[in-house]
């Protein structure tokens, strides 16, 4: 991987960043799609499309109650796609879900970063707490102030991008992740786990949306949810054929 | 419209969005001894509403600020009230629901499923559903904010908001089924029989986290996580992987 594909990335989660917690949303920082691009930008389309699938599924519809924090998704899911990316080796499509021998520690250093992303947004609010109060207490004579707040808060929301996904590719290279694909090869429960860890998260988000969409409801939920099911069978057998 | 992107960027515990609400307001509010006194009133405490819909908010204490009886805004310090009270908390409720409760799980769906069969890119077909969706909801929040109060309480009466949650949740519920029964087959027929035991594993797991209000998201991930892990080690060892 080149030094720009490298920068190219944190750049992207710069942005990724800013659209989660800045100026946005634009569904950038959605999984599917900071994954997505991540992989493209690092020339391994499936692998950014795995880690964004995964994390997708885990984090269907984050609701932040009461205003608290999130998990920084789509940074979990660019730091995810640029370990599977790095490590390389990623197979033919053998199932339709996209799957990669290194999903299961991209998950975790992915999961590490949405953690960070998470602890980081905390500093930035409290730090816009004091540009707020310093820029209200000079309203409204100067304006000009709740504008640098403005655009201090911007950077933070940048430099946050920056440094969890830049820690990410920096473990990401330092482990030897490019290497590592090999010794997972040797270890074929890891890759075999990274193949079906989709499938498996599926299972998770369709668990999750059904408890939120169908939870305790009778009569026409169920029968949506049911006239869905029959559908996606006969759809699947009849249709879809591999 | 498009200052009501950065309604976040300045969020914190004490104040929420005033910080953006005040950028935003102060851009469209005229520059008058009333729109002075309107910002400066609205500087004076917090303000929170659900960002896509913070129009109808930012477009009714703009539409205040130009109703000017003498030099004062009509009103101003009840219209301040009655929005940091009733109407941004009511929009932030709507707007929630709407959203972050409806819309974007049923995408989250539609593109799952559009993963599984390449049917069309899923980053472009979340960027285009919800780009669309969102930029008609601002749009029309700032519209009918810009009518004054009286139009955003019609607006709120009116259910149009409660009709738009009902149909993407329809919706929703739908695409669960379609990517449930997608789900079953693929797995059934790529892995065999014993997918059958994984995936009730996994989905009762995902329920009763969802169900499990207090664990911290980041906490309760990693534990579907774990247990996704778990699910799929058992699973290639009885599949001969």
């Amino acid at each position: 991987m080149s030094w720009v594909a490298a920068l190219l990335v944190i750049m992207w989660g710069a942005w990724v960043s800013l659209d989660e917690r800045t100026w946005g949303s634009w569904a950038v920082h959605q999984p599917i799609v900071a994954g997505t691009i991540t992989g493209l930008l690092l020339g391994d389309l499936r692998a950014g499309l795995a880690a964004g699938v995964v994390f997708q599924a885990l984090w269907p519809g984050l609701l932040p109650v009461g205003g608290s924090a999130v998990p920084a998704s789509g940074l979990a899911a660019v730091t995810a796609a640029a370990f599977c990316a790095l490590g390389q080796g990623g197979q033919e499509m053998l199932r339709p879900w996209p799957g990669h021998p290194l999903l299961l520690p991209a998950c975790i250093a992915g999961l590490a970063a949405a953690w960070a992303g998470e602890h980081l947004e905390g500093r930035i609010r409290v730090r816009n707490g004091r540009r707020e109060s310093e820029a209200i207490s000079a309203w409204p004579g100067r304006p000009e102030r709740l504008e640098r707040a403005f655009r201090g808060a911007v950077l933070d929301g940048a430099a946050r991008g920056v440094v969890v996904v830049g820690a990410g590719m920096a473990l990401a290279f330092g482990s030897g992740v490019s290497g590592l694909s090999s010794r997972i090869g040797a270890n074929p429960w890891v890759a075999a786990v990274g193949e079906i860890l989709p499938l498996a998260v599926l299972g998770l988000c369709l668990g999750s949306v059904g408890r939120w969409f169908g939870g305790g409801r009778r009569g026409r939920p169920i029968l949506e949810i049911s006239a869905g099911l029959l559908a996606g069978l006969l759809l699947r057998i009849l249709v879809l054929r591999p | 419209m498009w200052t009501l992107y950065g309604l976040e960027a300045l969020y914190n515990s004490s104040g929420q969005q005033r910080g953006g609400m005040l950028r935003a307001v102060r851009r469209g509010a005229p520059q008058s001894p009333a729109g002075a006194l309107l910002l400066k009133e609205l500087a004076r405490g917090p303000c929170n509403t659900n960002p896509i819909l913070s129009g109808y908010i930012a477009g009714m204490l703009i539409h205040g600020a130009g109703r000017a009886i003498g030099d004062e805004p009509e009103g101003t310090g009840g219209l301040i009230d009655r929005c940091r009270s009733l109407l941004a908390p009511l929009a932030a409720a709507m707007g929630d629901r709407l959203f972050w409760g409806s819309v974007r799980p049923a995408l989250s769906l539609a593109c799952l499923f559009s993963a599984l069969f390449s049917a069309v890119e899923p980053a472009i077909l979340y960027c285009l559903g919800y780009n669309a969706t969102q930029i008609w909801w601002r749009r029309r929040a700032l519209l009918v904010g810009l009518g004054g109060e009286q139009a955003v309480r019609r607006e709120m009466r009116d259910g149009r908001l409660e009709r738009a949650s009902a149909r993407w949740g329809s919706g929703g519920r739908i695409m669960l089924g379609v990517l449930a029964g997608v789900v079953v087959v693929e797995g059934w027929t790529r892995l065999g029989p014993a997918c059958a035991a994984m995936l009730p594993a996994t989905v009762l797991t995902g329920c009763s986290l969802a169900a499990s209000g207090r664990i911290r998201p980041i906490l309760a991930s990693a534990m579907g996580l774990a247990v996704a892990a778990a699910a799929s080690a058992a699973l290639a060892a009885v599949a001969g992987f």
